[in-house]
């Protein structure tokens, strides 16, 4: 499965890119916000993306609810922090399928994106 | 009838072995209308075949003496067919071996160091190696098919028989086979010989001489026989055993098998002398050994770093200086010298195992130590955990990771830690047989124990472990035990580190 990491941190996709090896899931592409994201899913076609919130030129969920534009149904799950929880219903209205609160822990993390892409394939 | 009458106006001569009929016409000769049915009728008598080809040449003959007749003409009038004769079979090595071969090659494929085509700027001459060695179905050449030869015609058409090509019989044995196609290659490992129509591949190398620039390193699938030394800075490798006849120096020998040292080794600190099973050796002076099995000396190991996987066989031999781990038992004629030099032997220990050991140690402490650091911030971060900044949030959630990713580190590091000290366990044996003496300086590691041998012990005796993990030493002519610490100052090496760590602290 090809999974886009979004995130300004390299330190966090790091750590993403950890727990879905461990899942099993090597196929991984990264892009540091959301128009770098914008520029890479045309070519790379994920199946499921993670998206932080707050990232520098084009914030998560500008990069959102531009994806949905094109694609309505890759899965996304949204990284915030307790700050951003009360937007959650914003993003999930532009079409985030799950979100995750930071700080979270590898088993968390690895629990949401199991559960999204149940739901995707049910 | 005149005599000119008498004689024939034609010359015929067939030559060439049958392949050419040359007529020649007399000058003079007045051949009249029947001239081509007359030169016709000698060829007849000769038994020579008078083909239109034949035909027009005596035409042409006679044109030309009618042309001149006052000179004499001669032409080949019938050619034959050469026989083509066949090709035998033959042998085309490939170009790696073609080199050595049109040297002076002995029996064990060796040539002279002047045959081997090397360019002296650009090779490294400990590499050089005047053996041909290949791999199991490495192409060694190809055998080619002897060509038929086709049979040549006389002018009086009799057949002129060609020549057939021979095919070339190879003498080989299992270690080469040839492919339907012809080629030829190496049905096992080993070092090329070919003499003439003999061609093999041999799984044990007989080095005649040194192992120096004369042969360069070695490293050879098989058995390796050196019949002298090995000189300095030279690697010898083998897949199986090594026996080596003379002295090896400050080199480097490497058996997959057993290594035998029949003249000893001399190493000047330098190099290694390694075996995965039994090294025998007539005595070690300043090498750096591993026996993965048993070491068998049969006179002195001085200032050498030894160790031996299994037991150390040597009771006629002296170990004087250097350090000797044995994992199992251990007879030795003598241990230390009279002029005290520091000499370590550790029983019950596998040396690379303990090396091992100590750096996971090492690492286990790094290891423990990040965890904390990262567990006590982590823990900080966690009594505001309601009110954390996205740069907290996000520094918590790479501290959780890291101490998922430490602790996985610790519980492996603990477990391989274990696992290596209990597998060496097993095979592990606190056994020291000394015949004749152990002298002052010397410093028995007994598991957990550290002995100093302050005074001369006389042999025969044993020293080993009671049942309650104690090192005692056994006389073996009065079968009588006591406490190693009769004998010898002895510490326990955990309080000793203890202690060490408390000073440090």
């Amino acid at each position: 499965m090809k999974i886009l990491l979004v995130d300004d941190s390299k330190t966090m996709r790091n750590i993403q890119k950890s727990v879905l090896s461990q899942l099993g899931y090597s196929e991984i592409e990264e892009a540091c916000d959301g128009v770098d994201a914008l520029s890479k899913v045309g070519a790379f076609m994920p199946e499921l993306l993670l998206v932080d919130w707050n990232m520098p030129n084009m914030d998560g969920l500008t990069f959102v609810k531009k994806y949905r534009q094109s694609d309505k149904s890759t899965p996304i799950i949204m990284v915030t922090t307790e700050t951003e929880r009360a937007r959650v219903v914003e993003a999930i209205k532009a079409g985030v399928n799950n979100y995750v609160v930071k700080p979270f822990t590898p088993d968390l993390l690895s629990q949401r994106i199991n559960e999204t892409l149940e739901k995707v394939a049910a | 009838m005149s005599d000119a009458h008498e004689q024939s106006p034609f010359i015929v001569n067939i030559r060439e072995g049958g392949l050419e009929c040359e007529v020649t016409v007399r000058a003079g000769m007045d051949l009249e209308s029947t001239g081509e049915a007359n030169c016709q009728g000698e060829l007849r008598d000769l038994e020579i075949e008078i083909t239109s080809d034949v035909n027009k040449r005596i035409a042409a003959l006679i044109l030309l003496h009618e042309t001149d007749k006052e000179q004499e003409h001669r032409l080949v009038v019938a050619i034959g067919q050469e026989p083509q004769h066949g090709e035998d079979g033959r042998l085309e090595l490939n170009t790696k071996l073609v080199g050595p071969i049109d040297s002076d090659i002995d029996e064990s494929g060796c040539n002279s160091a002047d045959a081997v085509l090397v360019h002296a700027d650009d090779v490294d001459h400990y590499d050089r190696s005047a053996f041909i060695l290949v791999e199991a179905g490495e192409s060694l050449g190809t055998l080619h098919d002897p060509v038929s030869g086709v049979d040549g015609r006389s002018v009086k058409g009799e057949t002129i028989a060609a020549k057939q090509g021979k095919a070339l019989v190879l003498n080989m044995d299992e270690s080469v086979v040839v492919k339907s196609c012809g080629a030829i290659e190496a049905a096992m490992s080993g070092v090329v010989v070919v003499e003439g129509k003999k061609i093999r591949v041999l799984q044990k190398l007989d080095v005649h001489g040194n192992v120096d620039f004369h042969t360069g390193n070695i490293d050879f699938p098989g058995d390796v026989v050196i019949n002298k030394g090995v000189k300095d800075c030279f690697i010898v490798q083998a897949s199986r055993d090594i026996v080596i006849r003379g002295l090896v120096e400050a080199a480097s020998i490497y058996a997959g098998r057993d290594l035998e040292l029949l003249g000893g080794g001399a190493c000047r600190e330098k190099g290694e002398l390694s075996a995965d099973r039994d090294i025998k050796a007539r005595y070690l002076n300043e090498c750096d050994l591993r026996a993965g099995r048993n070491l068998i000396v049969d006179k002195e190991i001085i200032n050498a770093h030894v160790a031996v996987g299994a037991d150390l066989m040597a009771p006629n031999c002296t170990i004087i200086g250097g350090s000797t781990y044995v994992t199992g038992a251990c007879e030795i004629a003598e241990i230390g010298s009279e002029r005290n030099i520091p000499t370590e032997i550790t029983l019950g220990k596998e040396r690379e195992a303990a090396r091992l050991t100590t750096a996971a140690d090492d690492l286990l402490q790094t290891i423990q130590g990040k965890l904390a650091k990262s567990q006590g911030e982590h823990d900080q971060l966690q009594h505001n955990a309601a009110k954390l900044t996205p740069t907290q949030a996000e520094t918590m959630t790479e501290l959780q990771f890291e101490i998922g990713t430490y602790s996985r580190l610790e519980g492996t590091l603990s477990s391989a830690v274990s696992g290596m000290d209990q597998a060496v366990g097993k095979i592990a044996t606190v056994d020291l047989m000394v015949q004749k003496h152990m002298w002052r300086g010397v410093t028995i590691v007994l598991g957990d124990w550290e002995a100093f041998i302050e005074e001369p012990i006389k042999g025969p005796f044993r020293i080993s472990m009671d049942s309650h993990g104690k090192p005692i030493l056994t006389d073996l002519i009065s079968d009588s035990s006591v406490e190693l610490t009769a004998v010898a100052r002895v510490r326990s090496r955990i309080v000793a580190e203890g202690a060490d760590e408390a000073i440090a602290a």
